[in-house]
């Protein structure tokens, strides 16, 4: 039955994609947080989860572009333009707002720290 | 006259503007969601003096849980699958064993969450712990809601067997349940594992 075969090839996938996320962080907080550095963590982890959001996209939610036009995934593509939006740019602003003085126990900046996080040079 | 392939088809056609209709809103849940992570993130920092994630969390407990809901979203494809089949001892079996799995998620985040709140570590702590409570519990919040729908399909299915819009409803539910897996997919990634990692 190739329907039961997808949805047992989609969760060994996601299995095996879970376990090496899992695996990873266990490694990390093993070696006492030397072993991989912080970036490679947080884009290693970012890639495992958009892999295994495809996967269980594929296999469990069968979404393909198989019929054409294919409503599901053109307001798939909306909702996540929106998302996007909103998660990126609540984060750019207040990552903005740190800089002005809007919270109690922020920590002050000076204008060189500014200049080199936002990339500006005179 | 319509014969019964004809009939078939037709009403699978009804049914997918209706579960069309359902997917759309599945789409602004997932904004919901969006916000709640954004939200997160911002303040995932703001830990007020109290404890951070690496702090509060446990790896094992949150890969125990990973593995129950995944295997429940694995057995929930299988039990719409045995529907369509009309095969109603097989669907019970299995999407019961979706609820039971459910139920053990539900029941391991409730104790987190209490655990928690007992040793003064809710969300009236910090930032950092309204924002986890919010978005944690919302997505429980969902996996509650998907729990009651489940007992009231398995419930009349069990008692007069599937009936017409059995399968259209059974689709819909089985949409919003691999949903809530895929959601938590970016919770346990967000919240549980890059806060061990920062």
């Amino acid at each position: 039955m190739s329907s039961r075969h997808h949805y047992i090839v989609g969760f060994f996938l996601s299995l095996m994609i879970t376990f090496t996320a899992f695996f990873l962080v266990w490694r990390f907080i093993d070696s006492n947080r030397t072993g991989y550095s912080t970036a490679f963590m947080l884009s290693a982890l970012t890639i495992l989860a958009i892999t295994q959001l495809i996967v269980q996209l594929n296999f469990f939610l069968h979404l393909s572009s198989r019929s054409r036009p294919n409503w599901n995934v053109t307001s798939m593509a909306f909702a996540l333009l929106i998302v996007l939006i909103i998660v990126f740019g609540s984060l750019w602003i207040m990552q903005n707002l740190k800089y002005k003085h809007g919270g109690h126990d922020m920590p002050s900046t000076t204008d060189a720290e500014i200049l080199q996080d936002e990339n500006i040079y005179r | 006259m319509r014969d019964k392939d004809t009939a078939q088809r037709v009403e699978h056609m009804d049914d997918s503007k209706t579960v069309f209709g359902f997917w759309v809103y599945l789409m602004t849940d997932c904004v919901l969601f969006a916000t709640l992570f954004a939200t997160f993130a911002v303040l995932r920092s703001n830990t007020y003096g109290g404890p951070s994630g690496q702090e509060l969390f446990s790896l094992g407990f949150v890969l125990t849980e990973t593995l129950i809901l995944l295997t429940s979203s694995f057995s929930c494809g299988l039990a719409l699958l045995a529907a369509r089949e009309g095969n109603r001892r097989q669907f019970l079996s299995l999407m019961g064993l979706t609820f039971l799995l459910g139920l053990s998620f539900l029941f391991l985040e409730i104790r987190e969450f209490h655990t928690l709140a007992a040793e003064g570590n809710s969300w009236r702590r910090s930032g950092f712990l309204s924002a986890f409570f919010t978005l944690v519990g919302t997505h429980g919040a969902h996996i509650s809601a998907g729990l009651i729908w489940m007992g009231i399909m398995m419930t009349r299915i069990y008692k007069d067997g599937f009936f017409k819009t059995s399968l259209k409803k059974l689709t819909m539910l089985s949409l919003f349940w691999h949903f809530l897996d895929i959601v938590w997919i970016f919770i346990f990634t967000v919240v549980y594992l890059i806060g061990f990692v920062q």
